[in-house]
């Protein structure tokens, strides 16, 4: 390389301050020999400094950062949970205006909980469970919603949010709309819609009471495999189309893991005559260590029937109709209440339902915690040590299970009249009647 | 400061809220397991990489160590040394995987069994049979497929090598090349202008200034960023349970896996 182009190289200015090697380097060079450092060839940064003090010709940085106050309302909101809330003070007698009277409502031990799953290596973490546990207070203690009892069931990922899911049950449970005539009818109150979920983007934030799940969105989520999004009004944009959306989706979803997932030990719960469960007086718990076995654990919630519903609804029998028959979907028998997780169906490898947890490796060790993985909803646990036991679900939402994506609509018919030249104007439609409009409605 | 090590602690703190959480008797092991283990080997650096989860429940805490990355030829390369412990306390080796078991193991979809001492079957054509006749004439049996073997253990490997193919997140400009083409991290770095787009995280095994991760397949990662808190997460979609952090404030950043290492081949539906 000649000199000329060798000083064209260092010349040429680089940075986006256009500055170049060359000048920096004489800029190095005059503050060495101005100061006549003893050591000059071991003070590299030197240079450094020389770059870092150039001149910046820029807006100078602000001395406070800045923050706008909207962003700060998630990290505000969480804060607020803790400590008590500060009395409005009367400003005539100047004493502490008292609150309203908060909602009785009764709850697990959130804290306890996470501290099991902490112990498995399964859950949140006991940071978030202790958030959690304020954010479960506060839903409990609202007097508008009226909660009578209440469940951390799980966190649920999104592409652009998370979502924490309460399990509850309120004083005014909602009025269950007719289904359409035709289909399946709503569950009212009991098996898939037993339970209210509230859900929220962040802890402390704004709640919302999902709406109740109906057959056919149970039906249709089986046929999808889909991420949430975090926005509860954004559209399920999938084939087959689902009916409602996301908050639909999110609850059906809930409803499937639910089912499946949610465990109690066994002897927790007995079946009364009617063979409904009920809570054992007698339970004295199983040590952590049996707890990790499924003979131990039951189906705390009702299976989910392939009609969508847990208790089959079968149509009236016609009496004139000698050909009908029930369809197989109103012939299924499931389960009884409470089985034993045992008897689950292996996952689509041949693996088993569940895999065994324990808090530590050494059988030895005293007072240990146990509990159980499912391999068919990923994200889904129970935990459980004498007689505390608790299940929690921290996932995708998505079961898995191989994904066959339905085939598309048949290709509909090509117009089979043969083409014929005409001058005549197409037939105009007839107006259509009123009633047959109301009938389509 | 800026980060110049891997740190466990901050870790967990961070990622425990996106599930990856490893439980309290092995956190208290690893303390001291990973020290010991990390002069034994004479590494650097040796931290948590992640946990594979398995059928047993004796899932694979997965460590992974390396001294200097060396830049050459356009990229970065950590030569890593791994290793796994079903308890948090005894590390053993895991040794590299050739490509023609890397081949088979990808070949197994389920999730892993817990036992390393187990072995999977893998039927295979046979190479060495004749061609089968063409048509025309008789066409015989088929020939007898081979059984291969491969160890559980070169399948937990691959699935770690598959997975730092397509994550191993840095913050860009967090590392750099010095003079003798070692990777070190960079003392000046100052942080990052846009925590909350794609175009600020790289791949660690791409040469500084290369493609970033909004470069990968669309729709492949999900970030979620506090403007307040400054703190930005990568979800990858591909592999479901990688994570990783990126606090602007306290200029930390670190990932954790934490799930079963199979690949979420049905994205494309989920989107």
């Amino acid at each position: 390389m000649a000199d000329a182009d060798a000083i064209a190289f260092l010349q040429k200015q680089t940075t986006a301050d256009g500055t170049s090697l060359y000048g920096h380097l004489t800029r190095v060079l005059s503050k060495v020999l101005g100061e006549k450092p003893n050591e000059a060839v071991d003070l590299l940064e030197t240079s450094l400094l020389v770059k870092k003090t150039a001149f910046e010709a820029q807006e100078s940085a602000p001395l406070v950062p800045v923050s706008a106050t909207a962003d700060a309302a998630k990290t505000v909101a969480t804060a607020t949970l803790f400590g008590n809330p500060d009395l409005p003070i009367d400003p005539e007698t100047g004493e502490p205006i008292e609150s309203e009277a908060t909602n009785d409502y009764e709850a697990e031990d959130v804290v306890g909980n996470g501290r099991l799953f902490d112990a498995l290596g399964v859950g949140l973490g006991t940071h978030e469970m202790y958030n959690i546990a304020l954010t479960l207070k506060k839903l409990g203690e609202d007097p508008k919603r009226g909660v009578q009892n209440v469940r951390f069931f799980g966190k649920f990922f999104g592409l652009y949010a998370d979502y924490y899911v309460f399990e509850t049950t309120i004083n005014d449970m909602p009025t269950i709309p007719e289904a359409p005539e035709g289909s399946v009818p709503y569950e009212d109150n009991t098996g898939t819609n037993e339970h209210v979920y509230f859900v929220c983007n962040y802890l402390g934030g704004p709640m919302t009471q999902l709406p109740i799940v109906t057959p056919d969105q149970i039906k249709a989520a089986r046929l999808l495999k889909k991420l949430l999004t975090g926005r509860l009004d954004s559209l399920v944009s999938t084939y087959p189309l689902f009916p409602g959306n996301e908050a639909n989706y999110l609850r059906a979803q809930i409803a499937r893991i639910a089912c499946t997932t949610v465990l109690a030990p066994n002897g927790q719960f007995t079946t009364n005559d009617e063979n409904e469960p009920e809570p054992n007086e007698e339970f004295e718990g199983l040590p952590g260590r049996d707890l990790a076995e499924t003979s131990n654990w039951v189906h705390k919630l009702p299976h989910i029937k392939k009609q969508g519903r847990c208790v089959v609804h079968k149509r009236e029998e016609p009496e004139d109709d000698e050909n009908f028959e029930f369809t197989e979907e109103e012939q299924e028998e499931g389960p009884e209440p409470l089985t034993s997780v045992e008897d689950d169906t292996p996952i689509a490898d041949g693996s088993p339902a569940w895999t065994p947890l324990y808090s530590s490796s050494n059988e030895g060790v005293k007072y240990q915690v146990g509990g159980l993985r499912s391999n068919l909803w990923p994200g889904a646990y129970v935990s459980g040590k004498d007689k505390q036991s608790a299940s929690i679900y921290v996932g995708w939402g998505i079961k898995n299970a191989p994904f066959v994506p339905l085939p598309p609509p048949d290709i509909a018919q090509e117009f089979d009249q043969a083409l014929v030249e005409s001058l005549e104007l197409p037939p105009k439609p007839e107006e259509p009647e009123e009633k047959e409009e109301e009938e389509e409605n | 400061m800026v980060q110049l090590q891997p740190s466990l602690t901050l870790n967990l703190k961070n990622l425990a809220s996106h599930g990856a959480v490893i439980s309290a008797e092995q956190q208290a092991a690893l303390d001291h397991s990973l020290p010991i283990k990390r002069t034994e080997a004479g590494l650097k650096t040796l931290t948590l990489w992640g946990k594979l989860t398995t059928l047993n429940g004796r899932d694979y805490l997965v460590a992974e160590g390396y001294n200097n990355p060396i830049y050459s030829n356009g990229n970065v390369i950590f030569d890593a040394k791994y290793y796994y412990s079903q308890d948090g306390v005894r590390w053993v080796d895991l040794v590299a995987v050739d490509d023609e078991t890397k081949s088979k193991a990808g070949k197994i979809q389920s999730i892993l069994s817990g036992d390393p001492a187990k072995v999977y079957d893998i039927e295979e054509k046979d190479s060495n049979q004749p061609p089968p006749p063409d048509e025309g004439e008789e066409a015989g049996e088929p020939p007898a497929p081979v059984i291969v073997q491969v160890p559980e253990l070169a399948v937990l490997k691959h699935r770690i090598d598959t997975i730092n193919d397509s994550t191993g997140v840095l913050p860009v400009h967090a590392m750099l090349p010095d003079a003798q083409n070692r990777i070190v991290p960079n003392r000046l770095f100052t942080g990052l202008a846009y925590p909350e787009k794609l175009e600020s995280y790289m791949h660690r095994t791409v040469a500084p200034g290369g493609p970033t991760l909004a470069q990968d397949l669309r729709g492949t990662w999900s970030v979620h960023y506090d403007p307040f808190k400054q703190i930005a997460t990568c979800r990858s979609l591909l592999w479901l349970g990688y994570t990783f952090y990126y606090d602007a404030h306290q200029m930390t950043w670190g990932a954790l896996y934490h799930g079963n290492g199979l690949r979420n081949d049905d994205l494309i539906f989920m989107l």
